[in-house]
């Protein structure tokens, strides 16, 4: 009975501690944006990686959605409503839920992971020491670049996979589901809020921050040589994740205003 | 006049003691070699020099300057001054070999592309590497090779003080004694002040002007090379035989 209290408590002990590290790092890096130097360069690679290459996974997952949610919508509804619920409420759940969410979701596993093994590499092996004894502050030089391209990044990708999430619910609803395409367009243009876009940008913005973040943090404070790397890589993907579902209620309901 | 001085630095991890009331003067020019088992607090007081590890108690004075509990830009300003040379190289591995000596000058001093470019050559050059690897990866060179561009590395910026961690550690004794030499000519060319941690004798022979054997966090004996060779000190006298009889025992946690 003993042990086991010992074992929550302590377990309780060590979740704060990882709390209270995190923020600290969180703060550090939000301070370290607004002091010289900035690292350009290193900025624009990281947008290319985050932004750039995370396209077609964002892309596909978009298009995909919207093209099920087209045909789930229909199941679902009387047919003669159709042309005008259809487009409603794929452009509603697209640029609100669907395009920041599981956008976000995604670049947490490419990206989030892909930081945290890159960091917690040049971590276990002296690499982070070696940019201090340069006279290079790592936060600088490997978090921040990465932090910002996060966040202005991410909110790019989710615009372009509302288009397409748009756009997969379109060729369904008109190709596959037979609703007429210019009725169906128009829906779509009056169903569009800048509320809603805004919101899932926003959204998007977080989750750039939360992924970028926790990859930093996960591989700056990974130890252990290839196990813990590993560890950390798994931890910024799991957390991550579970961070970015949480941050999109607290948002949500911000813009839904309950 | 003391460029480095260590006082009465502690530093421990949890419960284990690593170093425990170390104190050593080094003079300007100086080569000081910190002999010693594994694990017991060698890499540890480099860092601590560094600011890579913020001792527990104690003082390190660079120039006769605090260096324990400074600003970051003023740590950063210390760091210009001192190169170091990790024990795996810690080249960056997603930089080609030039971007890695070029590196401490771009980043760190501001110098331009082109001026840095030239001086990374030059070091290379020192360290008996050609312009045939300036665009290859870290890992495409062989141990040796990446010890080299290491070196490169640290004296790039011109350092007053150099730190080896365990420079010749897994390298053949022909490439060892390599590093050794390019080390001793290096650095004696440049006239600083350098501290070497390693527990291989032959290098500490070919490098050291004074020698250092560490044993549980405290300096137990300095002095140098034929002395060592000389002394009666058990612990010194141990090191050398490598007989694991004597007051010596390098179990881990000094607690």
């Amino acid at each position: 009975m003993f042990n086991i209290a010992q074992n929550i408590g302590s377990l309780i002990i060590d979740s704060v501690e990882v709390i209270g590290k995190m923020i600290r790092f969180s703060l550090i890096s939000i301070i370290g944006i607004l002091s010289r130097p900035f690292y350009t360069n290193i900025f624009i690679n990281q947008c290319i990686n985050i932004g750039f290459f995370s396209l077609p996974v964002v892309g596909m997952t978009t298009l995909f959605a919207g093209m099920v949610l087209a045909l789930q919508s229909y199941a679902g509804i009387n047919p003669n409503l159709a042309s005008t619920t259809i487009p409603n409420l794929i452009v509603l759940a697209i640029t609100r839920e669907l395009a920041p969410v599981l956008g976000g979701l995604m670049v947490a596993g490419r990206i989030g992971a892909s930081i945290a093994a890159e960091i917690g590499t040049m971590r276990v092996t002296e690499q982070i020491e070696a940019l201090e004894t340069l006279s290079t502050d790592p936060i600088k030089y490997l978090v921040i670049p990465r932090i910002l391209a996060g966040i202005i990044t991410l909110p790019i990708l989710v615009l372009i996979g509302d288009i397409i999430g748009i756009l997969g619910g379109y060729i369904v609803s008109v190709s596959k589901l037979g609703l007429n395409p210019a009725s169906y367009l128009n829906n779509t243009i009056e169903a569009l809020s800048l509320i809603g876009v805004i919101s899932g940008l926003t959204k998007a913005s977080v989750f750039g921050f939360i992924t970028t973040i926790m990859g930093c943090y996960q591989g700056y404070n990974s130890s252990g040589g290839a196990e813990g790397v590993g560890k950390a890589t798994t931890n910024a993907v799991v957390w991550s994740s579970i961070m970015i579902l949480i941050a999109n209620y607290i948002i949500t309901e911000m813009f839904v205003g309950v | 006049m003391d460029k480095i001085v260590y006082k009465n630095v502690s530093k421990s991890f949890d419960d284990l003691i690593v170093l425990d009331d170390f104190s050593l003067n080094i003079k300007k020019g100086d080569s000081v070699v910190i002999i010693g088992g594994s694990g017991t607090g060698k890499s540890v007081s480099l860092k601590c020099l560094l600011g890579l590890l913020t001792p527990d108690n104690g003082s390190i004075k660079v120039d006769e300057q605090e260096t324990v509990g400074i600003s970051s830009e003023y740590r950063n300003k210390i760091n210009e001054n001192i190169g170091m040379l990790f024990q795996n190289g810690a080249l960056f591995d997603s930089m080609t070999v030039i971007e890695n000596v070029c590196f401490g000058l771009k980043s760190g001093k501001g110098i331009s592309d082109r001026k840095s470019r030239k001086i990374g050559i030059e070091c290379l050059d020192k360290v008996g590497l050609d312009k045939s690897i300036l665009d290859k990866y870290p890992s495409d060179l062989s141990g040796g090779m990446r010890k080299r561009v290491a070196l490169a590395r640290a004296i790039a910026t011109n350092p007053e003080i150099i730190l080896f961690d365990e420079p010749t550690t897994g390298l053949d004794p022909i490439t060892a004694s390599t590093i050794d030499n390019l080390i001793v000519d290096t650095v004696r060319k440049m006239g600083v002040t350098t501290i070497t941690v390693t527990h291989d004798l032959a290098s500490v022979r070919r490098i050291a002007d004074r020698v250092a054997l560490l044993y549980k966090g405290k300096i137990e004996w300095i002095g140098t090379v034929q002395e060592m060779d000389e002394t009666d000190n058990p612990f010194v006298k141990q090191f050398i035989n490598g007989s694991s009889k004597g007051p010596i025992h390098w179990a881990r946690g000094n607690k």
